[in-house]
């Protein structure tokens, strides 16, 4: 099987990766050790020096991208073990996906007015104080008072 | 200009149809402003006046006096339009701050059916440029060029922007009355000063017109030429539907919920005072009469003491005491007071309303966060009337709209009621009613005789009773351990900030009415979105969004992949994935 070798610099959380001419590293031929999963094959193949900076592959038998966990070397010949990188395998379809989202780096798709745990705060509050405009009780800055004489009948 | 969506100064407006209402008036514009008011007045510093087109500001300054000047000029069109373009501007034109942009206007096509003065043609117009950030955001002005003349009142009509394609009714924020000192001349500005705040609104039943109020009377006419009656109304209301399914950002929708607040407003005095019955009088003395009228209550006269002896005078003095007011505006006339059957010879001004109300004004309680820590747990909005004391506000009752108060006041027994009045139109609210009732007493009597002293002593231990306590509650180690992991909890503390004020204590009290706003102290890092990201909780399709995300639930996995893999895919989904 043909196995494209990649040295990716992006986060594991990443939809796709940076693949190009400059992350491809090697393109070797390979086989499975023994047995085993799909989603975490061991592949065999000959031992080349570029392998110890890789850390991303390809399987085109299995049209599936993997994170390389480890490589085992030996004489001339080096194993790999690696996991599928599901989010790089199915990229277009994840795309097509209809989702209640929980959480989103933009404000466009964010609502700011719902509780949100995370949010920290320091351990002093921020108080102001607002007077209302009109003061019936004062006269500008002193306070203003009337008598009142109620009397029965009166005048 | 014929009816329908025009272009018109390089504005999109809607020329509406002709209204034969003789009550109605109408031009609308859609303007935008800023959130807060002195960042209006620190951009119009920084920014050497108002350069932004189309922006509108009120001012408000160091008293926290807020007063919009607006200035109109009408210029026709043709014979049978014509275009007001009016401005805000602190000052006068011939004032330093007076500047020369407009900052709006409307197109008013004239009825040629009615005089001059009636223009019943309407047009609106909506900004481009709104900004996500802005309050006001698609509000619109209604600019009634005509009401005064016929005394009929303040009803106005209003129609939507775009007919029916906006889908909901706007709700009307605030209410700016301001008397025109001039009819409109072409090619004049003319200056309006604004009057109080016009404040309530009614709906006519069957009609999409609305009566205006302005505490708690209808709104009439006065003075000359016509005045000019504003409304700001924010189109960001929209009605509920349980068939909506799409929701967005800011707020997801889903009710059929139209319940249309009833909006009480501030009410009337009582029709009838003691004044009106002859029982009684009611005097404003000055501290010079008040010892006049003492002298003869105690003066060893023999003539004053013969009619004494037919009628003790004290036996008529109903009360005499000190209220917290002004109350000059309110003689009716200078009278000789009699005590029962017995001249005093003292002349003193005669009080004409037992009942009054006194206005305190409205307070904006403006955005901080604009997220959830503006309002319960995260913020506490308090706010201290005068002689009631200090009591809690719900957030969601001011925030990012506005409290009024108004005090209804009985200058006989010194009781009021104090009503706060909450108006908050975003978020759906549709609130604009007076929630809160306070009652108090304002009154210091004088003690007489000795009976009075009895009962005033017993008022000042009652007023001590309920003195400043100052207590703090509410337990100290939940408090130190909720504040670590979260921002939102600020009401672990309660705070007794007064007691109660009464009688005697009422006149030694604070006298202005202030708001007191707690609010958390936000920490975030930078670029906390693109790391952790903000709550959403809506229905997204993933091709149209980008950057951090995590999935709260898949509607369906249609990933063609076996089960492994795709409950890998989405248990990473909602560990969070960069797209």
């Amino acid at each position: 099987m043909t196995i494209k070798l990649y040295k990716i610099k992006d986060d594991r959380r990443q939809l796709e990766k940076t693949l190009n001419a400059e992350t491809l590293q090697r393109t070797m031929n390979g086989h499975l050790k023994s047995d085993c999963s799909i989603m975490d094959p061991i592949i065999e193949i000959t031992y080349d020096p570029v392998l110890a900076g890789c850390n991303y592959m390809y399987i085109d038998d299995f049209e599936r991208y993997y994170h390389i966990n480890n490589i085992e070397v030996g004489a001339q010949r080096a194993f790999i073990h690696a996991h599928v990188d599901v989010l790089q395998t199915y990229a277009q379809q994840i795309r097509q996906l209809d989702c209640i989202i929980a959480r989103q780096e933009s404000k466009d798709h964010a609502n700011l007015y719902l509780n949100d745990k995370i949010f920290r705060a320091l351990n002093y509050k921020i108080i102001n104080t607002v007077r209302f405009p009109k003061t019936p009780f004062m006269n500008g800055k002193q306070n203003v008072d009337s008598l009142v004489l109620t009397v029965g009948g009166g005048y | 200009m014929p009816a329908g969506l025009r272009r018109f100064l390089g504005q999109d407006i809607m020329v509406g149809e002709a209204v034969a209402d003789t009550n109605s008036i109408f031009g609308k514009q859609v303007y935008q402003t800023t959130p807060t008011y002195f960042d209006a007045i620190k951009y119009m510093q920084q920014n050497g006046g108002i350069t932004h087109e189309n922006q509108v500001y009120r001012f408000v300054d160091e008293n926290y006096d807020e007063y919009p000047l607006f200035a109109f000029r009408r210029e026709f069109i043709d014979a049978d339009h014509f275009i007001v373009s009016y401005r805000f501007r602190r000052g006068t034109p011939t004032s330093p701050e007076w500047g020369d942009e407009s900052v709006g206007w409307i197109a008013c096509p004239r009825n040629t059916e009615y005089q001059d003065s009636q223009p019943y043609r309407y047009a609106g117009a909506k900004w481009d440029d709104i900004t996500e950030e802005d309050h006001w955001r698609n509000a619109i002005w209604f600019f009634n060029a005509d009401i005064a003349s016929n005394y009929h009142g303040g009803v106005f009509k209003w129609e939507y922007p775009y007919g029916v394609a906006l889908g909901h009714e706007p709700v009307i924020d605030t209410i700016v009355q301001g008397y025109l000192t001039d009819e409109l001349t072409a090619g004049a500005y003319q200056e309006v000063e604004s009057g109080e705040y016009a404040g309530a609104y009614e709906p006519v039943p069957g009609t999409t017109y609305y009566s205006v109020y302005r505490d708690g009377m209808f709104i009439t006419g006065s003075g000359d030429g016509p005045y000019v009656m504003l409304a700001l109304m924010n189109l960001s209301q929209e009605i509920d539907s349980f068939e909506d399914d799409t929701a967005e950002a800011g707020g997801g929708y889903g009710g059929g919920y139209n319940f249309r607040s009833a909006h009480i407003g501030f009410p009337g005095l009582p029709t009838i005072s003691i004044m009106d019955t002859g029982m009684a009088s009611m005097f404003n003395p000055t501290p010079v009469q008040a010892r006049a009228f003492a002298n003869f209550l105690w003066s060893d006269d023999f003539f004053d003491n013969i009619l004494k002896l037919i009628g003790d005078p004290l036996e008529n003095v109903i009360s005499f005491a000190s209220v917290p007011l002004d109350l000059s505006t309110l003689h009716a006339g200078s009278e000789i007071v009699k005590v029962g059957n017995v001249s005093t010879g003292v002349g003193m001004p005669r009080l004409s309303h037992q009942y009054i109300t006194v206005s305190l004004g409205t307070v904006k309680i403006p955005h901080k966060w604009w997220t959830a820590l503006d309002y319960e747990p995260g913020s506490q909005i308090e706010i201290f009337l005068p002689f009631c004391g200090m009591f809690n506000l719900s957030a969601s009752e001011v925030r990012a709209g506005s409290v009024t108060v108004q005090y209804n006041i009985d200058l006989l027994s010194g009781d009021f009621v104090a009503f706060v009045r909450c108006r908050v139109t975003e978020n759906k609210s549709d609130l604009d009613d007076v929630l809160y009732h306070k009652t108090g007493n304002l009154l210091t009597n004088f003690p007489l005789t000795e009976a009075n002293y009895a009962s005033f002593y017993k008022s000042l231990v009652t007023g001590a009773a309920g003195a400043v306590s100052g207590a703090v509650t509410g337990n100290p180690l939940l408090m130190a351990s909720s504040l670590v992991d979260s921002a939102m909890s600020v009401g672990s503390i309660q705070l007794e900030r007064t007691g109660s004020f009464s009688g005697a204590a009422s006149g030694m009290s604070c006298r202005s009415a202030y708001i007191v706003l707690t609010q958390p102290a936000q920490h975030l890092p930078g670029a906390y979105n693109k790391y952790v990201g903000y709550p959403s909780y809506l229905r997204r399709t993933l091709s149209s969004l980008s950057g951090y995300t995590e999935v709260e639930s898949l509607i369906d996995n249609t990933v063609a992949a076996p089960d492994d893999e795709k409950a890998e895919i989405e248990r990473l989904l909602k560990e969070g994935v960069i797209l």
